[in-house]
């Protein structure tokens, strides 16, 4: 533990500090209207009981700080409803400064609505309680919960990074306290549910609440009494008294409980039919008895709509509700239902059994035969497996209604062997279907095939002849150009040509410029085109040799 | 108490949600600080179809001391101790490295992760740190037959974990 230090700005951390620091931080979120009040009765009257404090969130018991906290003292009035100012009670009991309401505890706070993950301790994994935040890392706690894990190890419980508790090293998140302000919670005392925020359930609970445990009136007693008890007595509740209706001894204070849960004599007027029953029983005679209070028809849950005094539904019940035969139908029908359910759970079982016998004597007789047909053993195991499955229930209804059709098997092993017997069949049929269709099909395709071949064949002779053609062409066209131009120039061409054909494409290329620039050089470029085709001619002469059909001139 | 409440919000979330292979459930209904987690080999390891038996046990302190983890089924893992106290070596655990931050939820996870990928170089058991090593066929096969031997059928939570099993066969 660090030395308490008294920076305002870290007053969190210290415990003394800590009492001071919430009172602020929840009058800041609390609307003007509602703290106004507050002040108001602080100003009545002194107080009559001396209540712990009066910070919303209540802190720890720590005499020492209400003792050494004059102003928080004297804002810890009873309210007036609660404590007359009439009762005379001595303003201060020093002796008894001890005695306190007990303090809520945050962490078991029930709260309305669903809270953000992010308002969540990770320690003790329910909404902040007097959050801290480390400086180093910036991660958030309940004051309670980061002094423990650090007085265990001086780390930070979820990175490691190295803190100790001390007020320079922690900071107070005040956004996430207003936030936690916020949350709508109810109020921890059983038998009340007033509803409202956390900041303001201390208030209600330490002032307002009538369930709260308060000391009791008697200076010289010590122990807790609900508020609302400890306002309507002035002497100690603590004593034993007799019971007004039934002569048992009780506790003053356990007086309202006696008649509302024991006391056999203590009568009283029913509200609404102005009976007079037994006051603990009161309830029960309301919900069964009273021939005012409000019931439903007893056939409700099958769909009567009936409602009113039990006097009148017991009228309509007595001059008969339609809707009772449909009621006995709904329950023959889940009686109905749960047999039925309990006979197909044992169908189920037979059926599994049934299975299992008949799958290990189609195991047995399908090996002794089947042996010798070695790599087709497991596909047929297979299917004869199968086939079992579907019809092992027709099997069972065999054997059940065999004796009146005169069907039955003797045993599941017959009834096996006919089986096996009939897919055997089976297979052989389908075997003889499957070498029919092959057959048709393979006929098929070869008649199809036929005249395509044909055509292709012809279709490749008229190419060939084509082909002859052009070259027949090209060749007549070639002579007459070399006929016209004369030996000279021919061999000059020759030579041209024969450097095109070197440069392959360049060649030809410079041949069509050749055409387009005059007619001059037009001779030398016509020839190297000649010689460009003789060397394709070339090329393809032998590819037409090879064909089937000799070309025709 | 704020502990009883944790415990009670993590063994929520844990049955609500639990680990993959995991199911959780009080050793009895009254006391919070002792869970019996059954876990499933995790497939494609040689834990596979193995049915295994841990024992979480709570502090008074936790969340601020760290909770232990123990094999109640005999397991062979380069990390778990080979006899019937089944300690684990596991990081988070380890009193030095335990944050009051961390889940349970975490933890158990963490010891589904080291039977997928046991860490030989942190062993407990080093001869079978050494085998993994060095001979991983080996380590499965033995790891086979110890989930054939211990790890079939519902894993006993009797302290006694495969004790009694060992002493018979």
């Amino acid at each position: 533990m660090p030395p308490p230090a008294n920076t305002p700005e870290f007053g969190v951390v210290d415990i003394a500090a800590l009492d001071e620091m919430p009172p602020d931080v929840t009058e800041s979120s609390i609307p003007a209207a509602t703290r106004r009040p507050r002040r108001r009765l602080s100003e009545v009257s002194g107080p009559a009981t001396p209540l712990r404090s009066t910070s919303p969130s209540s802190r720890q018991p720590s005499p020492s700080t209400v003792d050494s906290d004059p102003s928080t003292r004297s804002s810890t009035p009873v309210p007036q409803h609660d404590a007359p100012s009439d009762r005379g009670n001595p303003p201060s009991r020093p002796s008894r400064s001890g005695l306190h309401s007990p303090p809520i505890d945050y962490q078991d706070l029930e709260y309305v609505d669903d809270v953000d993950e992010t308002l969540i301790c990770p320690i003790c994994r329910t909404p902040f309680h007097e959050p801290i935040t480390t400086k180093r890392c910036g991660h958030t706690f309940c004051t309670g919960c980061l002094r423990r894990a650090v007085e265990l190890q001086p780390v930070c419980p979820i990175d490691r990074q190295p803190i100790a508790f001390h007020p320079d090293q922690l900071c107070n998140p005040r956004i996430v306290s207003h936030q936690l302000d916020r949350l709508k919670v109810r109020c921890p005392n059983a038998g009340c549910a007033h509803v409202t925020t956390r900041g303001l359930i201390g208030t209600h609970y330490d002032r307002h609440c009538a369930r709260t445990l308060v000391p009791c009136p008697d200076v010289g007693c010590d122990k807790l009494v609900p508020r609302e008890d400890a306002a309507s007595e002035q002497c100690c509740l603590h004593r034993e008294v007799r019971c007004r209706y039934c002569d048992v001894p009780v506790l003053l204070a356990d007086e309202e409980r006696h008649y509302d849960t024991e006391c056999r004599g203590h009568q009283a007027k029913c509200l609404l039919c102005n009976a007079v029953v037994i006051r603990h029983r009161m309830a029960d005679h309301v919900a069964n008895h009273c021939p005012e209070s409000q019931t439903v028809c007893k056939f409700h849950p099958f769909g009567c709509t009936v409602a009113g005094t039990r006097r009148s539904v017991e009228a309509h019940e007595a001059a008969g509700c339609v809707y009772e035969a449909i009621g006995k139908l709904t329950r023959d029908r889940a009686e109905d239902r749960a047999v039925i359910s309990d006979l197909r759970g044992r169908l189920t079982f037979l059926e599994q059994r049934a299975r299992s016998t008949t799958a290990t004597t189609a195991h047995h007789s399908s090996r002794s035969p089947r042996s010798r047909t070695g790599g087709n053993i497991p596909d047929l195991d297979l299917s004869v497996a199968r086939g079992q499955t579907s019809q092992s229930s027709s099997y069972l209804q065999d054997s059940g209604g065999g004796g009146g059709n005169g069907t039955a098997w003797e045993s599941p092993e017959d009834y096996m062997l006919a089986q096996f017997e009939r897919m055997e069949a089976k297979i052989e049929d389908l075997r003889k279907m499957l070498t029919e269709l092959d057959g048709r099909h393979s006929m098929m395709l070869l008649n199809e095939t036929m005249p395509l071949k044909d055509q292709i064949t012809e279709l490749r002779s008229n190419l060939g002849v084509i082909n002859m053609h052009t070259t027949w062409l090209m060749n007549v066209q070639r002579q007459n150009r070399v006929a016209a131009g004369g030996g000279g120039s021919g061999g000059q061409g020759q030579g041209q040509g024969q450097q095109g054909q070197r440069s392959g494409n360049g060649g030809s290329g410079g041949g069509g410029g050749g055409m387009a620039a005059g007619s001059g050089t037009g001779r030398s470029g016509d020839a190297d085109e000649g010689r460009e085709f003789e060397r394709q001619r070339v090329h393809v002469a032998p590819r037409r040799m090879s064909g089937e059909n000799p070309p025709r001139l | 108490m704020a502990s009883q409440k944790r415990i009670q919000k993590e063994l929520a979330e844990c049955t609500r949600s639990p680990p993959p292979g995991m199911s959780i459930a009080l050793a009895s209904e009254s006391n919070l600080h002792k869970w019996h987690v059954v876990l499933q080999g995790p497939p494609n390891t040689p834990y596979a179809g193995g049915t295994f038996g841990l024992v979480v046990t709570l502090p008074v302190e936790y969340p601020f001391k760290a909770p232990a983890v123990t094999f109640a089924t005999r397991i062979y893992h380069p990390n778990v101790t080979n006899d019937s106290q089944g300690s684990i070596c596991l990081g988070a655990l380890k009193p030095e490295n335990w944050k009051p931050a961390s889940k349970l939820l975490g933890v158990l996870e963490a010891v589904r992760a080291l039977l997928v990928e046991p860490m030989p170089d942190d062993p407990l058991e080093a001869r079978i740190a050494e085998e993994y090593k060095a001979d991983r066929k080996e380590f499965e096969k033995n790891a086979r037959a110890y989930v054939a031997r211990y790890a079939k059928g519902q894993p006993k939570f009797d302290g006694e974990a495969g004790g009694a099993e060992a002493a018979k066969s």
